[in-house]
């Protein structure tokens, strides 16, 4: 009997991670994982059915990271500005220690396996998001508005920030590195829009 | 979910294509086999099984009478 060993399959996620991101889905094999984490093949399938199984765990395993790390001390029965600024602290503080999985999910996003993953991710963290808008909403703290406006506004610039530092350049590919300055400055205005 | 012990055995293959797994398929449609999966994107055509009561030895037979390649992936 074949027993599971934890710091060899934590190896095996992060060496999969690596390899993901760096050559794409396509560039990716089971052969070259084996190599990387020094398993045998056949350890791998011991694991994991397929590639396509791996992709689409490694993606969940990291999603679920991101949910945990975007509801830590977050409660959705908090003022808006205040549940807000701890969910820009949070994402961001996720995405720039983790910048694999940031990595991952652009690939991700672009993918047929983008359906699977992304739908139990977000069992739990959709209804939390949309009880703190609706409270909000109905405590005066935030204008009504279609949930993809909100987005656009309430995340989306906080996302372009991550981008842009991941990237290293911003317009007109000038150099770019995030400080919190900038992302607290960037907040402020967003909170400025939102409120009615 | 059964309480039997179960095993998963790898397989390196030459099953690469849909009608090669159109004919495997109906040998491991088996009372014994939970569940089985070929990797067609890999280079080994990489088979494999859960089952509860097989044997390496049983799906090599199994595979092979069929006309395939098939050989235990080794650890």
């Amino acid at each position: 009997m074949r027993t599971r060993d934890e710091n060899k399959e934590l190896l095996v996620r992060q060496k999969a991670l690596e390899i993901l991101v760096k050559e794409g889905f396509d560039g990716f094999s089971m052969q070259k994982l084996a190599k990387a984490a020094n398993v045998s093949p056949a350890t791998l399938y011991i694991y994991y059915k397929d590639k396509d199984d791996l992709i689409v765990k490694i993606g969940i395993e990291e999603g679920l990271k991101m949910k945990k790390a975007a509801l830590k001390d977050f409660d959705p029965e908090m003022h808006f500005e205040e549940g807000l600024r701890i969910q820009w602290k949070n994402r961001s503080e996720f995405w720039l220690n983790n910048r694999l999985s940031y990595e991952l999910f652009e690939l991700l996003r672009q993918s047929s396996y983008k359906e699977k993953i992304f739908e139990s991710i977000f069992i739990g963290f959709k209804e939390k998001m949309k009880s703190f808008v609706m409270n909000a909403v109905k405590n005066g703290e935030l204008k009504a508005m279609p949930v993809e406006v909100y987005w656009s506004m309430a995340f989306a610039p906080l996302n372009n920030l991550i981008r842009f530092h991941i990237e290293g350049r911003s317009l007109g590919n000038m150099p770019f590195t995030f400080s919190e300055d900038l992302m607290w400055q960037t907040f402020d205005l967003v909170i400025k829009a939102l409120k009615p | 979910m059964s309480t039997m012990q179960q095993t998963i055995l790898v397989f390196k293959t030459n099953i690469k294509y849909k009608k090669d797994i159109a004919k495997v398929s109906s040998v491991l449609r088996h009372d014994a086999i939970n569940n089985w999966n070929i990797d067609r994107t890999d280079i080994d055509c990489v088979l494999r099984i859960v089952t509860h009561s097989l044997s390496t030895n049983d799906i090599i037979q199994l595979i092979t009478n069929e006309g395939y390649h098939c050989s235990e992936l080794n650890n």
